[in-house]
């Protein structure tokens, strides 16, 4: 891992259009601000974990189909959406 | 180069309880549409291409699976199984998604289901937001908003 050493107000280049600017230090936190392209994602790691790990647990079992249960529960939910 | 400063971040309402029934008839219809989306799922990075396949016009479910075979997902209108939902939609990523107003986006969401036993939660936390105009899709994650990654809708 590369470590840099910046103080508030410094900076960090990642490639051509990225550019982490620490804004401020204070105790244990460090607040960050990022400069990035619209198609960079810019997430906090752990939420970005959570949100990969629950689409991967969604794909269906390409070959199982849909479980016949489910068609009861759509059922039920079209009707909860009508009353 | 448009860029964005995360901290200051401006954001634009792009769907809300007006989007509710947004085309919700017509979209996808009874015929498989193409959504590209326009970065990949994460967990699926290899895949752009998705058919998003209603099943009849009744059933709020969807199915939306890669032109390939893989992933299958199942994805509902957010708004129908949780009426308070209420995101705000970045406006980088709003603009990434080349949308030009309100009109051309849908919401939907990822549904997970478990059996044994069987639950089934959406996840309000990274909704697909889909440009219905030329069927690009982004799944966005709400980072500082509290919806959340497994909610339960099971009957």
């Amino acid at each position: 891992m590369l470590v840099l050493t910046r103080k508030a107000g410094e900076a960090i280049r990642i490639g051509e259009s990225v550019s982490l600017v620490i804004l401020e230090v204070k105790g244990n936190q460090v607040r960050v601000g990022i400069e990035a392209p619209d198609e960079t994602v810019v997430y906090r790691e752990e939420i970005f974990r959570a949100v990969r790990e629950q689409n991967a647990g969604s794909s269906l079992d390409e070959t199982a189909g849909l479980p016949p249960s489910l068609e009861n529960v759509w059922k039920d939910l079209i009707v909860k959406e009508q009353s | 180069m448009m860029t964005q400063t995360t901290g200051n971040e401006r954001t634009v309402k792009t769907a809300g309880a007006a989007g509710k029934t947004l085309e919700r008839k017509q979209f996808p219809g009874t015929t498989p549409r193409v959504i590209e989306m326009k970065r990949s799922i994460p967990g699926f990075e290899q895949v752009r291409r998705y058919s998003l396949i209603a099943k009849d016009d009744d059933n709020p479910f969807w199915l939306l699976r890669g032109v390939d075979g893989s992933p299958v997902f199942v994805v509902v209108d957010p708004f129908l199984v949780c009426p308070d939902y209420d995101p705000v939609i970045p406006e980088r990523e709003a603009r990434f998604l080349e949308l030009k107003d309100e009109s051309e986006a849908t919401l939907l969401v990822i549904v997970a289901i478990r059996r044994e036993p069987l639950s089934v939660t959406v996840n309000l936390r990274a909704p697909l937001l889909v440009n219905t105009g030329k069927d690009l899709a982004v799944q966005v994650v709400l980072e500082d908003q509290d919806w959340p990654v497994r909610y339960t809708i099971t009957p």
